[in-house]
């Protein structure tokens, strides 16, 4: 891990940061296009840790201590690992409206809305950092995994596939919405060498 | 004729990217900034003749830079470069005075498109 920390210098995580907000921007605008208003994008901040170190990390951010909804989108290829998407509960309420729908929103309706936002965003984030690493992902369906708890409680290292867990932290506002999103990106350790690769080569070639 | 020139982006490898991109004839400084508030900063103190700006950023945005200049009544050409592709993002920043738009990721292209397009070549 101490290798992994330190092959990701200052200038990687900088390429990466922008591959990401790039990708981010695009991931906005879907969603802008699918909910008819504007998508307030914050600036992607990075933070590569083992996952056993994952919690006492997401604890520095107070919005992971409110009650979420998480989705995870699997994705393999040159690079392993999964999209998590993480709603805030009163925004899941919110997300009914700005998707149309009227008056009682069943189980259906909401996991629905839940999982087609997911494949938005996550896919989105994922499919623009492809195109500008040039390599191909493949992805399996979203799912949801857990409504109304903490990530606290819901991320147990111990039930964590995988080894590392790029804390990515871009959140998504939208106006007039009580409506934030978060997402994670967990890794696996072999994703980071081709990774690595891909972000030098975009560097070489500045 | 283009006298200096100033490169707003809090990514380092999009500040390179903007640079490596800039018509050839320019053979003018290039000022970098990392924020707004930076880039305000600079501008008042080295008046570059062009400002390329990036819309997300840490401390003062793109839009506020926009606003800063808009309030002045300064004229000089600004061209957005921003990963914020959203009709909303363009119109906002089109009509804060910005007179170009050039969406990430940025074609080597694109810069010299833009700037022989308001005939700044």
């Amino acid at each position: 891990m101490i290798q992994t920390k330190e092959q990701f210098d200052e200038d990687r995580r900088d390429a990466l940061q922008e591959v990401v907000n790039i990708a981010m921007g695009q991931a906005g605008d879907s969603l802008a296009k699918l909910f008819g208003t504007f998508v307030e994008l914050s600036i992607p901040k990075f933070h590569l840790c083992d996952v056993n170190e994952l919690n006492q990390e997401l604890s520095k951010n107070s919005t992971y201590a409110e009650k979420m909804t998480i989705l995870r989108q699997p994705f393999s290829g040159q690079l392993r690992g999964e999209g998590i998407a993480l709603f805030n509960n009163s925004g899941v309420n919110e997300l009914a409206v700005l998707m149309g729908y009227e008056g009682e929103v069943t189980y259906s309706n909401e996991r629905e809305m839940l999982l087609d936002v997911c494949s938005i965003l996550v896919g989105a984030c994922l499919n623009g950092v492809a195109s500008q690493l040039g390599i191909s992902l493949s992805y399996t369906a979203p799912t949801i995994i857990t409504k109304d708890t903490t990530t606290e409680k819901f991320f147990k290292p111990e039930s964590i596939q995988w080894r590392y867990a790029m804390i990515m932290e871009v959140c998504l506002t939208l106006e007039q919405y009580d409506f934030t999103s978060n997402m994670l990106l967990f890794l696996s350790e072999e994703s980071f060498p081709p990774l690595m690769n891909k972000l030098d080569q975009m560097l070489d070639e500045l | 004729m283009i006298k200096s020139i100033l490169v707003v982006d809090d990514s380092k490898m999009s500040r390179k990217l903007v640079i490596r991109a800039l018509p050839e004839e320019w053979d003018a400084p290039v000022y970098q900034a990392t924020n707004g508030l930076e880039a305000l900063e600079i501008f008042h103190d080295k008046s570059p003749d062009i400002i390329f700006l990036d819309l997300t950023m840490p401390e003062l945005d793109g839009f506020g830079v926009l606003a800063a200049l808009q309030k002045e009544d300064n004229k000089v050409p600004v061209i957005v470069i921003s990963a914020d592709v959203q009709t909303e993002a363009y119109e906002r920043a089109i009509g804060l005075g910005a007179r170009a738009f050039i969406q990430k990721p940025m074609s080597p292209g694109d810069v010299r498109k833009v700037v022989q397009e308001l005939h700044l070549l």
